[in-house]
């Protein structure tokens, strides 16, 4: 009879545990090895963009505008065809890599085990890039703004990479696309932006990714899971309970029972593949992750996927 | 109902004392838990379909608080220890004594045996006892049976098992005294009796008694049609002077009023051998002998039934009797001779086995008196020889007893006579039955002086030479000549004298040997059933139903009492006859007329049972205990409910 036997709780991380401990440091330093080992041949910190500069290479014709230089009229056109066109050249551009953490509420219930995990995925992308000569810059969003660690360059900026996730914590209602709006108005340069969130955005999960898409990011989302919220056990709430929102004061009083408990879980089952469909649908990367897979593990998925360091 | 518990304001005030706990816990459970979820939005949005469920679910709650309320009013309940007012009343005991005669397997009034409407009585007054209340039943028959001996009145109705009507007279004295004593010391003690009242006079002396007695005494008269034909009695016997040949006597009385044709069929071993057809007045008995019946076996079976085939009013436990009939016992003859006279002998040789014949010198006086104790006929032959003393208690047959003059003899002598003719003689007398005397030739005789009442067989020209004496039972027979003195041992009526002497002298109460009655104690002489023997001390009672009893014997004799009409046999297990065999006929005694014979009596009406009482409300334990018992199965259920999250 289960009447007196209770499961135990996943363990929760104590307030003044290091998450970048040495074990951590140690897991990172195999994660650079198998990285190095998979982007070898390609060239680091080349992310080429469309954008005209001072390079060799021919881009594209414009109309000659009083004030252009005059050494980039083409002449040859102007032979031709009597038209003054001055010659635009590409130009390469180091593109930052931006990791975006969520840092509501809802990232911090079930003991702070998502966004104890958030912290550790970012870190560790954070490090490949870095590592990878990547300039990496760290935010943490919520609804009434963010926190954000500037692009940095180099391995040894990665202490302050955890300098910088050390002092957040959850805390505040979800509004990943007005977090989303702020951080790419602050910082409109384009790049590879990760989020790192659980999407429990009542106004539309997707919503934020897209709107990264839209202003010419590069998004890859990253839903970090806690599988006892997502399907959680009957005995933990069966029967007469009040629901309380981790991100708010609203309470709801309700009786559940299996059933009840078994529509959440589809619910919230639909409510994922919604938003995987949505991204893959778009080109955008999706990668589910529960807590119980290992950090490390999942940033080597995410190498296996490809498109995500190079 | 009544309360015998806790007083109404204390049940009260734990009741609003409980209510008010009970409603307070309760609250305190419904206090939800508070569950902190990550994503509330995605649980409204499911629990926004499950409306309907939701009633159901709030629904559940104020059922839980009924129950756990229901459970409170269950244990104050208990707590004021609920009792039907029939349980207030004080204990009482009652002895039930019930009327197991013959005739209560006779028809009833209103269809059904008597014994089945008494038993309904009783199953009625046993089902309105209370717990506390005790019983007992007895059974009044020809002998007195405690069926179930006093107990609690719960412990009664279980034992009691309906008993059945025995064979014999119901005797309520020894019944009703041990009824009596029963109550002795007893709570509140009454007597109910249930009879057809179909009683002999001692039996209704006795219930007279108990009515009129110190304990309340009351009677319940399960009566029917008093009309009865049967069997009053059936014996047999064998003929005095033929004993190969049996003779049967059969009485019939019919109790009715109006006259019956009757067939009555006697057969043995299933052979017939008699039937009688009467008409038998009403009110009237019929008396037939059967004689001369030739009889293949030793049992004797009669059955009555109607000429015209309609049932005989009355039980047909009387319709069916049984007779043994008597061994032949040979003649037990102690002969007294010097051993000269084989004539004598032979005569006696010829008569077979049915003589027992024991020689004795005339000088072994010790012998003579030893085989004269167990004989039934001594024969004193002794010629030359002076007369020995003669033994007593013993029948005698006396040849030429005054041959020497200073016999000692009862019969006195008249004179010597020279050569007598014997004259005249008695040919109307058994003794001379078949016997011719006359051209006997004697040589030499003796006359006898007779007095008033000897019975002079012959005379020689008026005087007696041959008498016959009857001395308070003992028979003397006095032959005045010497068998060898005279050519009679020639005769043919040599022998049949002897014989006729011996039948006449031997044959003792030749009358018709009863069977013996059912229920009834008897004692049965050993000798009589053909079983002598004096060193017997066991013996083995196998009833007509099988059954086998051991049985001391003392004298002789042994005490039986057979309760089943049909064939009994007797085996004695020891000493001279060990492995004896002798069958008894046990018969139901004359039921005669089957009436109410209390109808008439103002005491019986006075002590009337009247109707059966309500049967008592729950006979068995207290209802506290049932109501204590739900309550915890209850509350077991609903704590585990509870635990299981079932109804909060």
């Amino acid at each position: 009879m289960s009447l007196f036997r209770r499961r135990a709780a996943p363990a929760a991380p104590a307030a003044d545990d290091d998450p970048f401990d040495e074990a951590f440091l140690a897991r990172l330093a195999l994660l650079e090895v198998v990285a190095r080992r998979t982007f070898r041949g390609r060239h680091r910190a080349e992310r080429k963009t469309r954008k005209v500069g001072s390079g060799l290479e021919f881009a594209d014709h414009r109309e000659y505008a009083p004030g252009d230089d005059i050494r980039n009229l083409d002449w040859n056109v102007y032979m031709r065809l009597g038209q003054t066109l001055v010659r635009l050249y590409e130009e390469d551009e180091d593109l930052p890599i931006r990791i975006v953490v969520d840092r509501s509420g809802s990232m911090g219930t079930s003991g702070g085990v998502k966004f104890e995990y958030a912290r550790k995925v970012a870190a560790a992308l954070a490090y490949v890039g870095l590592a990878n000569l990547d300039r990496v810059g760290v935010s943490c969003i919520f609804a009434a703004g963010h926190e954000t660690l500037p692009p940095v360059r180099g391995k040894g900026r990665i202490f302050r990479v955890f300098d910088f996730l050390r002092r957040v914590r959850p805390e505040g209602p979800t509004d990943l696309v007005a977090a989303c709006a702020r951080l790419t108005a602050a910082s409109p340069e384009p790049g590879l932006t990760i989020l790192i969130s659980d999407f429990y955005d009542p106004k539309g999960a997707f919503d934020a990714v897209n709107l990264l898409r839209f202003r010419r990011h590069e998004p890859v989302a990253i839903q970090v899971l806690v599988p006892d919220e997502a399907s959680p056990r009957p005995e933990r709430v069966h029967g007469d309970v009040t629901l309380v929102d981790a991100e708010g004061t609203a309470r709801t009083d309700v009786t559940l029972d299996d059933g009840a408990v078994r529509r959440f879980a589809q619910a919230h089952e639909r409510f994922c593949r919604a938003l995987e469909r949505n991204c893959r649908t778009r080109g955008i990367a999706y990668f589910r992750a529960p807590v119980t897979v290992p950090f490390d593990d999942l940033v080597l998925r995410m190498f296996r996927a490809g498109g995500l360091l190079r | 109902m009544s309360f015998a518990g806790w007083p109404l304001a204390s049940i009260a005030a734990f009741l609003a004392a409980g209510v008010a706990g009970v409603t307070a816990l309760y609250l305190l459970r419904i206090r939800r838990r508070q569950v902190v979820v990550p994503f509330a939005a995605l649980w409204q949005e499911v629990l926004r379909t499950s409306e309907a469920r939701r009633l159901a679910r709030r629904f559940r709650r104020p059922i839980s608080w009924l129950v756990q309320v229901a459970l409170l009013v269950l244990l104050a309940l208990a707590l004021a220890d609920p009792r039907p007012d029939a349980w207030l009343r004080p204990p009482r005991t009652v002895v039930f004594v019930l009327d197991a005669g013959a005739s209560m397997a006779a028809e009833a009034d209103g269809g059904g045996r008597r014994m089945d409407a008494a038993i309904r009585r009783l199953e009625g007054e046993l089902a309105a006892l209370g717990p506390a209340d005790r019983a007992a039943v007895i059974l009044a028959g020809p002998t007195t049976d405690v069926a179930v001996p006093l107990a609690p009145a719960p412990e009664v109705r279980g034992r009691f098992v309906p008993p059945e009507p025995t064979a014999g007279p119901a005797r309520f004295d020894d019944a009703l005294a041990v009824a009596a004593a029963l109550t002795q010391g007893a709570r509140d003690p009454s007597i109910l009796v249930l009879t057809d009242g179909a009683v002999d006079p001692a039996s209704r002396a006795a219930l007279e008694a108990c009515v009129e007695g110190p304990v309340p005494c009351r009677i319940h008269r399960t009566p029917g049609p008093a009309a009865n034909v049967g069997i009053a009695a059936f014996a047999a016997r064998r003929r005095p002077f033929d004993p190969q040949r049996v003779e049967v006597v059969a009485r019939i009385e019919n109790h009715d009023e109006r006259p019956h044709a009757v067939v009555l069929e006697v057969t043995s071993g299933g052979v017939p051998v008699g039937r009688v057809e009467a008409t038998i007045p009403a009110g009237a008995e019929h008396r037939h002998v059967f004689d001369d019946l030739d009889v293949p076996g030793a049992v004797l079976e009669a059955r009555l039934a109607s000429a015209g085939g309609a049932p005989l009013p009355g039980p047909a436990l009387d319709d069916v009797a049984y007779a043994a009939i008597p061994p032949v016992r040979p003649a037990r003859v102690v002969l007294v001779t010097d051993g000269t006279d084989l004539f004598l002998d032979a005569a006696l040789l010829s008569l077979g086995e049915s003589v027992d014949v024991v020689a004795v010198a005339p000088d072994d006086a010790a012998g003579l008196a030893e085989a004269a104790a167990r004989a039934d006929v001594a024969i004193v032959d002794v010629g030359a020889e002076p007369l020995p003393p003669l033994p007593a208690g013993v029948h005698l047959v006396v040849f030429d007893p005054w041959r020497h003059g200073d016999a000692d003899f009862p019969i006195p002598k008249g004179r010597d006579v020279r050569r007598p003719f014997l004259t005249e003689q008695d040919r109307s007398h058994p003794l001379l039955e078949d016997v011719s005397l006359v051209d006997v030739n004697v040589a030499r005789g003796t006359t006898f002086r007779t007095r008033p009442g000897d019975e002079v067989l012959v005379r020689t020209v008026g005087e007696p030479i041959v008498v016959l004496r009857d001395e308070g039972g003992r028979k003397v027979l006095a032959i005045g000549f010497d068998p060898r003195q005279s050519d009679l041992p020639l005769r043919v009526a040599f022998p049949l004298l002897l014989a006729n002497a011996i039948d006449t002298l031997a044959a003792e109460a030749p009358g018709y040997v009863a069977a013996v009655r059912a229920g009834v104690p008897a004692v049965l002489d050993l000798a009589d059933l053909g079983l002598a023997a004096p060193s017997a001390t066991r013996a083995r009672i196998v009833g007509p139903d099988g059954t086998a009893t051991r049985v001391p014997v003392h004298d002789g004799r042994v005490r039986v009492l057979l309760g089943q009409p049909g064939i009994a046999e007797v085996v004695v297990e020891d000493g001279e006859a060990a492995g004896g065999r002798a069958r008894v006929a046990v018969s139901v005694p004359a039921l005669g007329a089957l009436g109410d014979g209390l109808a008439d009596r103002p005491w019986a009406a006075r002590a009337e049972a009247g109707p059966v009482p309500e049967p008592f409300p729950v006979v068995d334990d207290p209802l506290w205990f049932l109501l204590l018992v739900i309550v915890a199965l209850a509350g077991a259920v609903e704590w585990w409910t509870y635990h299981r999250r079932i109804t909060v």
